[in-house]
């Protein structure tokens, strides 16, 4: 009976050990708080993204439902400072109704970013609302926020781990970015963000913006990966903007250079914006 | 006579930055690393243009013209010298304005600039972060109103049509000193130019006052006349002499996310105010014969200008002291000393409808003077008024403006509705409305009859 007893324990020992051998890294990783391998993701993403200075060509193409193109070309400069706030000069250099049009947005770390947009036709600069950031940049399915670096910071935003997917036959982690408070989703005009990051190189490769009550706003898909220079990091050098409409549009980056020599403080300056 | 001696050093002044900045484009060529950015385009010569064909179709006959369609033609030809860090800059306007069967003609140099760059840090300059010297013609826009600047006050506008403005440039020079996101301009400009005001008997033409009350001369059995106006005097504008400099400072700053300028000019009043000065000696007839007499009184305007946002509301307020010199014509208020105030807000809405974005802006614009009479001041149609602006944009292509003024003291208004369509990269056509509204002896209440219709077609290249 004993014996019985202890081969009854026995078997129950090994179905238990073999339960565990078999389910217990599955339970570790669910019971693995989202949230924080949300962050931890997106903050490989931002080391990936972070650059002392950026300078490129931009070919901007605006593309109607029906398919018309309209074409605009502008320099994007960018510096990030000590303070790790990254500042950006983006003039436009064609077509002529826009040529010269510039903008300038300072980061701030204790308050919002302070922005300015140089007109040419009437020789004046005006600021622009550093919380406004959500709307269109020029027209363009981009926001002003779209075009600034991903700042990853618990303070602005919740970034919940909801899986993995193969995108283009690349393996991705999928994150939703949430704003914290009312006061955030307001200022990111958005009710939250659904991020593929890459498994590889935790570049986002593709983002959807979603509206109150989840409804999808515009896509934006990321394509064409190169490495840059001498930099050793690689970027994604074409952005393709879809609204719902089907409004779209399209950035191509040329002549991209990372982390090359800093870019004198001028043209981080409101005189500059108005010396072209 | 040490105002005078002063005058002489500003010249002189100017005159050194003009040899500076023409030799030190040649001397102390830099690459633009920015520019450079474009193999091609940091030597490559820049040349565009813009024509604009415009008709406006007026819904009513005038008293100063028969007429009611109006062809205005432009052609603007801008060229950039990129010179290393410095450039010279070239920017000429000609204007055909049509009224069947006269055609006037302008050619209009706005801009014509050496701007000379130099790095502060190779000339030893403390503190300064960048330094520019820019000297020729060249156009000044100061202040953070949307609709008016008090504080704009240098350059001059050809304002033939006063609601349809662009400004002149003027020959001056101009030094920045910038330090970060501070900066501080001194400009001084050598002679005086008027504003181009519409031309006696044409449409846009301000008949004041259209009767004059005989107070002064008792003898005559006459108690009004009914005043017949000639021609325009212009004999007061002053000449392009030394003493006729005028100069100006600016200082401006970013304080915990507001913009915040205080300015200073010392000039002359560029929109001229009117005297009416008898043909002839005072008739004992009703009739009286009289030319409009153009005075630009001398003035010193003390600015302050201030624009912040509160989250996505937007907050300013430019405000100035002008204290004027007195002149001897009867000239109203147009020789006393006043103060001019702007407070404005403005709103976005993003996102509404779809994509479409939206913006309003509020102005509310007050003159504060000791003893003001009824006199029409066309430099200063806004002296109790609300302004309101709003824009809308469907999409990069589609865009539209609606402005609203009105005068709370001569319940005058005017109303102004555009859209535009950018049909392809160089190509934009644009219908808009005016209507003016009011009693005649006001300022809008005057151009009643102007309520108009206008289409514009512009290239730009």
């Amino acid at each position: 009976m004993l014996k019985h007893k202890k081969g009854y324990t026995v078997t129950l020992m090994g179905l238990l050990f073999l339960h565990l051998t078999l389910f217990l890294p599955d339970l570790c990783v669910a019971q693995e708080d989202p949230e924080a391998k949300g962050l931890e993701i997106m903050q490989k993403l931002y080391e990936q993204i972070s650059c002392r200075n950026w300078r490129s060509d931009v070919l901007m193409r605006l593309i109607s439902r029906s398919g018309d193109v309209q074409t605009r070309h502008l320099k994007r400069l960018s510096k990030t400072d000590e303070r790790d706030c990254e500042h950006y000069h983006l003039r436009y250099t064609s077509p002529p109704s826009v040529r010269n049009t510039t903008l300038l947005i300072i980061e701030n770390k204790e308050r919002s970013d302070d922005v300015w947009m140089y007109f040419p036709a009437i020789k004046k600069t005006r600021r622009l609302s550093g919380t406004n950031l959500q709307s269109s940049y020029m027209g363009t399915e981009f926001s002003y926020k779209d075009i600034k670096r991903e700042k990853v910071d618990p303070q602005h935003n919740r970034y919940v781990y909801i899986g993995e997917e193969e995108l283009n036959g690349l393996a991705h982690y999928i994150i939703d970015a949430y704003p914290v408070s009312k006061q955030e989703k307001s200022e990111q005009g958005y009710e939250y963000r659904r991020l593929w990051v890459r498994k590889d190189n935790y570049l986002a490769t593709r983002i959807n913006f979603y509206k109150q009550e989840g409804e999808l706003l515009k896509t934006l898909v990321s394509s064409d990966m190169r490495p840059v220079g001498e930099s050793g990091k690689f970027r994604y050098h074409q952005m393709l903007m879809t609204n719902v409409k089907g409004v779209k549009t399209e950035l191509i980056f040329n002549m991209l250079r990372l982390d090359e020599e800093d870019p004198d403080d001028k043209y981080f300056t409101l005189n500059y914006l108005s010396q072209r | 006579m040490q105002g005078s001696n002063l005058i002489r050093v500003l010249r002189l002044a100017t005159f050194v930055c003009v040899i500076i900045s023409v030799t030190g484009c040649f001397l102390f060529a830099d690459d633009d690393e920015f520019l450079a950015l474009d193999d091609e385009g940091s030597r490559r010569v820049e040349l565009h243009g813009k024509w604009r064909l415009s008709n406006f179709s007026y819904f009513q006959k005038n008293p100063n013209s028969e007429e009611r369609n109006l062809i205005d033609n432009r052609l603007r030809i801008n060229a950039r010298f990129p010179i290393a860090s410095h450039a010279a800059v070239a920017s000429v306007e000609g204007l055909v304005r049509t009224w069947e069967p006269e055609t006037k003609k302008n050619l209009d140099i706005r801009e014509l600039y050496f701007d000379f760059r130099p790095d502060p840090q190779e000339y030893r300059v403390p503190y300064v972060s960048s330094l520019s010297l820019r000297a020729g013609y060249q156009i000044f826009s100061w202040g953070s109103g949307v609709l008016f600047n008090p504080t704009d006050n240098l350059s001059p506008q050809y304002s033939i049509d006063p609601f349809d403005t662009k400004k002149k440039g003027i020959p001056a020079a101009k030094l920045t000193l910038g330090f970060g996101l501070q900066s501080f301009e001194c400009i001084l400009i050598p002679t005086f130019f008027p504003t181009d005001l519409p031309y006696l008997n044409e449409r846009f033409f301000i008949h004041r006052p259209k009767t004059v009350a005989n107070t002064f001369l008792p003898a005559l059995p006459v108690d009004t006349w009914t005043v017949r106006y000639k021609d325009i005097d212009s004999s007061q504008i002053p000449d392009h002499e030394i003493e006729e400099s005028q100069f100006a400072f600016r200082y401006s700053a970013v304080l915990r996310g507001w913009d915040v300028a205080l300015s200073y000019f010392n000039g002359r009043e560029n929109i001229a105010v009117s005297a009416l000065v008898p043909v002839t000696p005072y008739p004992a007839t009703k009739d009286l014969d009289a030319r409009v007499q153009y005075v630009h009184p001398r003035q010193q305007v003390y600015g302050l200008d201030i624009l912040g946002y509160y989250k996505l509301l937007g907050i300013r307020f430019e405000g100035a002291f002008f204290d004027m010199e007195k002149v001897d014509q009867q000239v109203g208020n147009g020789d006393k000393d006043y103060v001019s105030c702007l407070w404005g807000i403005d709103y976005p809405f993003n996102d509404f409808y779809g994509t479409q974005d939206a913006q309003i802006f509020l102005e509310y614009v007050r003159e504060f003077q000791r003893k003001s009479d009824n006199t029409i001041l066309i430099n200063r149609p806004y002296q109790n008024s609300l302004l309101v602006r709003l824009t809308h944009t469907y999409d990069y292509r589609l865009s539209g403006e609606f402005r609203y003024v009105y005068n709370f003291d001569t319940h005058g208004s005017h109303i102004h509705g555009e859209y535009g369509y950018q049909y392809t990269d160089y190509t934009r056509i644009e219908v808009g409305i005016d209507f003016f509204n009011g009693h005649r002896d006001t300022f809008f209440g005057a151009y009643d009859t102007n309520d108009r219709v206008y289409f514009m077609h512009t290239l730009q290249f």
